[in-house]
């Protein structure tokens, strides 16, 4: 796509362009205008005509059935002096609903079935009226009325003009005057960026205009602390505190800016707060909290990225579109599948059964997600209407929209109504292909081998086991409480039952069967054997009417196969036989599988029959024991496994012939369809066209192009202005994540332009531009007490004439905890959701969510899992970034909670312990403690107060009355954690 | 009555331009501000109800099995449904009539099963809804709705929103409490602040229909002498390096959590209340105490000055099977502790001006599901209001023949939060707050106050 703001950087482009524009917007005016008189033509005539041919009847039917109607139940919502015309429509002139609302005209007359109304009354549309449907008869009469021609007297005064709210069109050559759409300027007199003093060159101009003094640089050791927890979210080491307060020069900063620069911690500090911006969790919250297996992976790219130095511009196209982008290896493959990510963490109503509405939610995150983030535009209000304050229209939305309606991002259900979506297998090296190809391989032959075996086995039980007349526990009746179970496997049938060795004398079961010869049975009981069943189990066996009393002890196991030979008896052709196992006086499980009986006697060949068992027998257990082996290389074999295709959260285009441009949904309804408007860009950043043509793709790679395209108005303006954020306290402009007409102007606008326009010139790099803020003097400042008087002179500091104290964001509070407790683990972290299933917790009353490496843990907080509605309360009170909303710059609260978590939370105490038994090992005497601690804590030497207060402490009846001095220190340094000094930036 | 637009508009730009004064330029830590300590509650109009105590039935009771009488359902009991059911619905089309014995009840003569026959004894000054309906087919949508009225983003909390326009009544205590919420269905999002500031959020006592010990996280973790440690260092830092708003606010939350640790405990603390209290709300009864314990405490805030306390019954209406037994044990868990709670704000003279509203996020099919069971029917179903100005002894619109859609005088979940706002004296179309480059609402562009159900 040629780049829309080209004629901004090619003067004689422009007169050609402006050319081109003219003719090509006056003739699509003429077009409109030509189609709105044709319009009004055809109105018209179908007005006269109905006109015409309406007699006093049908205006008498109006009056006596249709107008009373109106009134009664539509004029509240539907007249000129509604309070809020409902859907642009109003009723009470003939106009109104000829011309129609929002959903266009509501009544066609003569075709009751194509009129709006009609859909609306009969709850079949939107359910009008909405305090209750109309009575039949009512519903009928409007469509008598309309199919007869809809006669409607009420014609409006003639000055008055109706238009349809559909076509509001805004005036674009005055919408794109506003700043945020102009490219930045460069400044008359560019001063040099490459010099230290560049950004205070441009404060300096509006604080002399203005007559302000601005305060002094601050001392090193408050200037040290701001940079260390600025660049890396973690206190400076008291050994460079020494060395920098030794040697404040402008070159030992330096070397200390690109010190940190460099760290893997200025990395991790940066990708937390890029995933402020990005909704960052690993999960999805909301009604189904799904695991985000694989978001880690889009965590360390941010860290990789930062780490890097890679270009903003390429992290946004990869972030949008990185799966549509030639890569160079499979690395870096794998990084544009995963920035992807990006696209999909929002957190999604998954359980929506409506899924076309679940979709468009989905692209309204997304598209809000990207409008916020990289434009500082708010685009959905779009969804419903045109936008109230900025040149955004609805065509606007559903422009982008369908960019994202066209990708996938969910796909298929994890359960029934819940929606999933498909994990992307990453790129991985031939040599690990082969191995898993191999692994599977030798998996898939043993499996096949533990089946053939187990097959043999099966065989072979059934024939030993089934001869003679089996009975098995469900062909028996039962009487008292048993349980079946398949627990223990080797038994006969689908399974056996117990008694739970409950209700003793209460639970009996009677095996009957008819024995049809004469001759000598053999009686085998099938049971399984443990330690904790009944060792004494009666069993009556009763022939015809002799009784035999027998017992069982099954703790030991069977004495054959799965059964034992409890008795042979003599028996009379069809001898009635029952065998009865009760749980009366048992010392533990009854188990009952199923009882056999089989004939021993002269019917067969005694010899062979007992030859034949043995010979099962012995194969059995030559079978038993092949199975054991073939399970245990299994065993092995997965132990062994090479690591599986790794996959990341990403999302792709859908096929080519799902992807289409997105219809205006009316009022955000998904079932209200309007035109369909063609996939491309918002209006008011193109003065020619708006839609992607050519567009291979969903659009989203023309997007990302779009978005990054050196000459953007606003993508590198706001970038610029997060970066500013984080470090100066305040944006440049204020509301960093708006820059549209409601938010807030730039302070400074020539230095924001000159920023940007350094930034884009020398490839967008972060580093570049931190190293630029943090080296100039405006950094460097000391803050003032508000009761001084520069204070009520530019109460916000809009001038920038003074630092102004920060909070240290909840994660680098954490952290500096852990790095005074001498605990912190600086190492990353792979795969933190693995023990978690598909849901981080369930929905029930009775879920516990077992969360893995909480607070406790030793690693940095960013290396936490992050899950939605979990959030640890020491940093949601912390003011954490909630992960459920886009936070471009994070609220500073001071709630209640937030001192109770800071004085009273274990995690805090533990770590006051852990820090104050590193002091009193490494100090001797108060003196040293308050230096090691001050040092430690606050990152300066110590005060006179510091040591007061110590020794007020130490002095107190309740310091007195514990225990250990241990206690005692742990107190005061708990008390430090919880301090003001501790959590903010002077 | 009804402010017109006119009225409305100039109303709001003073409102709203004071309430975002409020909230950005002052001190975050100004929680109660003011020089009472209590905020000046926002009053676009008189208000009835000083405070909601919302008794959450989640997973929804059924409507035809309690308040919503359908004979058409009883004598069709086992027929066919006669029109379509609603997509994505895993009920059958069988009628079920409900298992329970309907009667009429009080002077009023209001139906009503006697599955709860506690709550039955005050429905001549309860009002019976018949004709809500609300979005979201699933829990986790209608969840959202009746909590924070979104069924798909994350918006305020009902609780956050009068948090926010009212603030607390006493300056020690929190303006929104929620009573063992769940952790399901979104669960915090259900009781936070989402975009507006983070002290609107609940204060939290047990989860998921349990009270547990009854106490806020970490307030008795903490002793006097830590606070004024803290105190201390605070004041050596901001004599040595300046004050400023950030630090004064840090150091009044010091005190604040201070002061809410003397005054919180003793306002929760059940053990004062006497022996005929706690009968009246079941406490000490094995099936009605934590469900008890959490409407006393519900009282006991009420009349400290909290101003919305939601008292969750724990995920347990959802009987998808069962529905006589489950009803039943959940009837047996809540009616008592209920209706004493009724009767315990009638006997304190606190049922005038507190508004009490019991409901699930939705109700359930007449048809059923399995043999002995319902699916969810967000398309029509009761809910149940009383106190705070709203009329006694009277139901208000209807659903269809067998209680399936709501028919007439149909009020959505929208509705009623306009209405719970109109009785605390605001305005939903006046209670704004500017997120993302808009203005946003509890009712986002919808809402009707049902003044058919007020008192005049």
């Amino acid at each position: 796509m040629k780049s829309p703001f080209a004629p901004h950087l090619f003067d004689n482009v422009i007169a050609q362009s402006n050319r081109d524009r003219c003719c090509s917007i006056a003739n699509r005016w003429l077009t409109a205008r030509w189609m709105l008189v044709f319009f009004w033509l055809t109105i018209g005539c179908a007005a006269m005509v109905s006109a015409d041919e309406s007699n006093e009847e049908s205006f008498d039917f109006f009056e006596a059935r249709i107008r009373p109607v109106l009134i009664k139940h539509c004029y509240e919502c539907h007249a000129e002096d509604s309070e809020d015309l409902g859907g642009s429509l109003r009723l009470d002139v003939k106009d109104g609903w000829e011309v129609g609302g929002d959903s266009g005209p509501a009544i066609r007359p003569g075709d009751p079935a194509a009129s709006e109304l009609m859909a609306a009354i009969r709850y079949e549309s939107s359910e009008m009226p909405p305090s209750g449907k109309l009575p039949d008869h009512v519903v009928r009469d409007f469509e008598k009325w309309i199919r007869d021609g809809a006669a409607d007297p009420r014609l409006m005064d003639e000055e008055e003009q109706l238009t349809s709210s559909q076509p509001k069109s805004f005036d674009w050559e005055q919408a794109r005057q506003f700043w945020a759409f102009q490219p930045p300027r460069a400044s008359e007199s560019p001063v040099a960026f490459d010099s230290d003093s560049a950004i205070d060159a441009y404060l300096q101009r509006r604080l002399d205009a203005e007559g302000l003094t601005a305060t002094p640089i601050a001392s090193p050791s408050v200037r040290l602390r701001r940079l260390a927890f600025d660049l890396t979210g973690l206190p400076p080491d008291p050994e460079t505190l020494r060395q920098f307060q030794a040697d404040p020069s402008d070159a030992h900063w330096r070397r200390l800016v690109d010190r940190y620069l460099a760290s893997t911690q200025f990395a991790e500090h940066w990708a937390r707060h890029w995933m402020d911006v990005a909704r960052y969790a690993d999960s999805n919250g909301s009604d189904f909290n799904a695991t985000h297996h694989d978001a880690w992976r889009y965590r360390d790219y941010l860290v990789r990225s930062f780490a890097n130095d890679m270009p903003i511009d390429r992290m946004i196209r990869e972030q949008i579109a990185g799966d549509l982008m030639p890569a160079s290896s499979d690395e870096d493959r794998r990084d544009k599948l995963v920035a992807t990510t990006f696209l999909m963490i929002g957190t999604k109503m998954l359980s929506e059964r409506n899924k076309t509405k679940l979709r468009m939610d989905v692209v309204d995150e997304q598209l809000d997600t990207v409008g916020r983030a990289f434009l500082g535009m708010t685009f959905g209000c779009a969804r419903c209407h045109d936008h109230k304050f900025d040149p955004i229209t609805t065509r606007d939305y559903y422009a982008m929209a369908g960019i994202f309606r066209s990708t996938r991002t969910l796909h298929g259900e994890s359960q029934q109504y819940v929606s999933t979506w498909k994990k992307t297998p990453l790129p991985i090296s031939k040599k690990h292909k082969e191995s898993i190809r191999e692994h599977e391989k030798s998996l898939q032959g043993l499996d096949q081998e533990i089946k053939a075996v187990e097959a043999e086995l099966k065989v072979l039980a059934e024939k030993t086991e089934l001869e003679g007349i089996t009975i098995d526990d469900v062909d028996a009746v039962r009487e008292g409480h048993w349980v079946e179970s398949t627990y223990k496997s080797g038994f006969v049938g689908k399974g056996y039952v117990h008694d739970e060795n409950r209700n003793k004398g209460e639970a009996s079961i009677r095996f009957a069967a008819v024995l049809p010869n004469a001759g000598r049975y053999e009686l085998r009981v099938h049971y399984n054997s443990s330690g904790n069943r009944a060792s004494n189990l009666p069993i009556v066996v009763q022939l015809n009417d002799e009784t035999h009393n027998l017992v069982l002890n099954q703790t030991v196991p069977p004495t054959t196969g799965t059964y034992s030979v409890l008795k042979e008896f003599d028996c009379e052709a069809e001898t009635r036989s029952q065998v009865t196992l009760s749980n009366r006086g048992t010392d533990g499980y009854v188990i009952a599988d199923a009882v056999q009986w089989v004939q021993v006697d002269g019917e067969k060949d005694q010899g062979e029959s007992d030859a034949a068992i043995e010979q099962s027998i012995a194969m059995r257990t030559t079978l038993t024991q092949t199975l054991k082996q073939l399970k245990s290389q299994r065993a092995d074999l997965v132990a062994n496994a090479p690591p599986p295709v790794p996959t990341a959260m990403a999302l792709a285009d859908l096929p080519i012939d799902e992807q289409e441009d997105c219809p205006i949904h009316i009022r955000g309804e998904v079932s209200n369809l309007g035109d369909i408007v063609p996939r491309g860009i918002p209006q008011v950043f193109s003065e020619s066209t708006t839609a992607f043509e050519p567009l291979e793709g969903s659009g989203r790679l023309e997007l990302a192009q779009w978005l990054t395209d050196p000459d953007h108005p606003l993508t590198a303006r706001v970038s610029v202005n997060r970066i500013w954020m984080h470090l100066m306290g305040e944006g440049l402009v204020r509301t960093v994540d708006n820059f549209g007409v409601r938010g807030e102007k730039p302070t400074h606008p020539e230095l924001l332009d000159a920023l940007t326009i350094d930034f884009v010139r020398n490839g967008w790099r972060q580093k570049r531009l931190i190293r630029n803020i943090v080296c100039s003097d405006a950094y460097s400042r000391s803050m003032v007490s508000d009761d001084d008087p520069r204070v009520s002179l530019d109460p916000e500091n809009r001038l920038r004439g003074r630092a102004v104290r920060r909070r240290i964001p909840a994660e680098a509070i954490r952290d500096a905890m852990l790095v005074a407790a001498g605990t912190l683990d600086p190492s990353g972290r792979e795969n933190l959701m693995d023990s978690y299933a598909t849901l981080v917790s369930q929905n029930n009353a009775n879920s516990k969510a077992t969360t893995k490496f909480g607070l406790d843990d030793p690693k940095r907080t960013i290396y936490l899992p992050l899950i939605r509605s979990e959030v640890p309360p020491l940093l949601a009170n912390l003011d954490a970034a909630d992960p459920d909303l886009l936070v471009g710059k994070r609220p500073t609260t001071n709630v209640p909670a937030q001192a109770l978590t800071l004085i009273g939370s274990p995690e805090v105490r533990r770590w006051a312990m852990q820090t104050t038994k590193r002091m009193m090992k490494e100090t001797a005497d108060d003196t040293q403690r308050v230096r090691w601690a001050c040092a430690v804590l606050f990152s300066r030497d110590p005060r006179p107060v510091d040591e007061q207060i110590l020794h007020a402490w130490l002095e107190s009846d309740v310091a007195k009355a514990m225990s250990s001095d241990e206690e005692r220190y742990r107190e005061w340094i708990a008390a430090m954690f919880a301090s003001t000094e501790f959590r903010f930036l002077d | 009555m009804k402010l017109n637009r006119r009225d409305c508009l100039v109303q709001s730009t003073w409102t709203t331009g004071a309430l975002a004064v409020t909230a950005s330029a002052m001190p975050a830590s100004n929680v109660w501000a003011n020089d009472s300590g209590v905020q000046t509650p926002v009053q676009h109009h008189a208000a009835k109800a000083k405070r909601v105590i919302f008794l959450f039935m989640h997973g929804g009771p059924s409507h035809v099995d309690t308040f919503d009488y359908k004979p058409r359902l009883i004598a069709d009991n086992g027929k066919d449904l006669p029109f379509e059911l609603p997509p994505q619905i895993s009920a059958k089309p069988t009628l079920l009539a409900s298992p329970w014995k309907w009667s009429q009840h009080g002077e009023a003569g209001l139906w009503a099963t006697d599955l709860l026959p506690e709550m039955n004894k005050h429905l001549d000054s309860l009002c019976v809804v018949r004709s809500m309906h609300t979005r979201g087919q699933s829990h986790g949508q209608a969840v959202g709705m009746v909590n924070t009225g979104s069924d798909n983003f994350v918006r305020p909390s009902v609780g956050a929103w009068i948090s926010y326009a009212l603030g607390a009544g006493h300056p020690d205590l929190p303006a929104h409490v929620a009573i063992a919420p769940a952790t399901a269905h979104g669960g915090p999002r259900n009781y936070g602040a989402a975009f507006l500031p983070a002290k609107h959020q609940a204060t939290v006592v047990g989860k998921n229909g349990q009270i547990g010990d009854g106490k806020i996280a970490y307030l008795d973790a903490a002793e006097g002498y830590q606070f004024d440690l803290v105190n201390q260092i605070n004041r050596g830092h901001v004599q040595s390096a300046g004050r400023d708003r950030a630090t004064d606010g840090a150091i009044e939350a010091v005190d604040l959590a201070n002061r809410m640790r003397g005054t919180a405990p003793e306002v929760m603390d059940l053990s004062e209340e006497t022996e005929a209290t706690k009968k009246l709300y079941g406490i000490d009864e094995k099936t009605t105490d934590s469900f008890g314990r959490s409407c006393l405490m519900a009282r006991r805030l009420a009349e400290s000055g909290v101003r919305f306390i939601t008292v969750s019954s724990g995920q347990v209406w959802d009987q998808h099977g069962n529905l006589k037994n489950g009803h039943q044990k959940n009837a047996a868990k809540t009616d008592l502790p209920i209706a004493g709670l009724f009767a315990d704000l009638k006997q304190r003279g606190l049922w005038e001006d507190t508004l009490v509203v019991w409901g699930g996020e939705f109700g359930r099919t007449p048809v059923v599901q399995g043999s002995n069971g319902r699916d969810h029917n967000p398309q029509g179903f009761s809910m149940v209001l009383g106190g705070g100005g709203i009329r006694g002894g009277i139901t208000y619109g209807e659903t269809d023949d067998y209680g399936y859609y709501a028919v007439r005088d149909r009020v959505h979940m929208h509705d009623l939060h306009a209405t719970m706002l109109h009785q605390l004296g605001i305005d939903h179309e006046c209670l704004t707050y500017p997120y993302a480059g808009r203005d946003f609402r509890l009712t986002d562009v919808h809402g009707r106050v049902v003044g058919e159900i007020v008192e005049s």
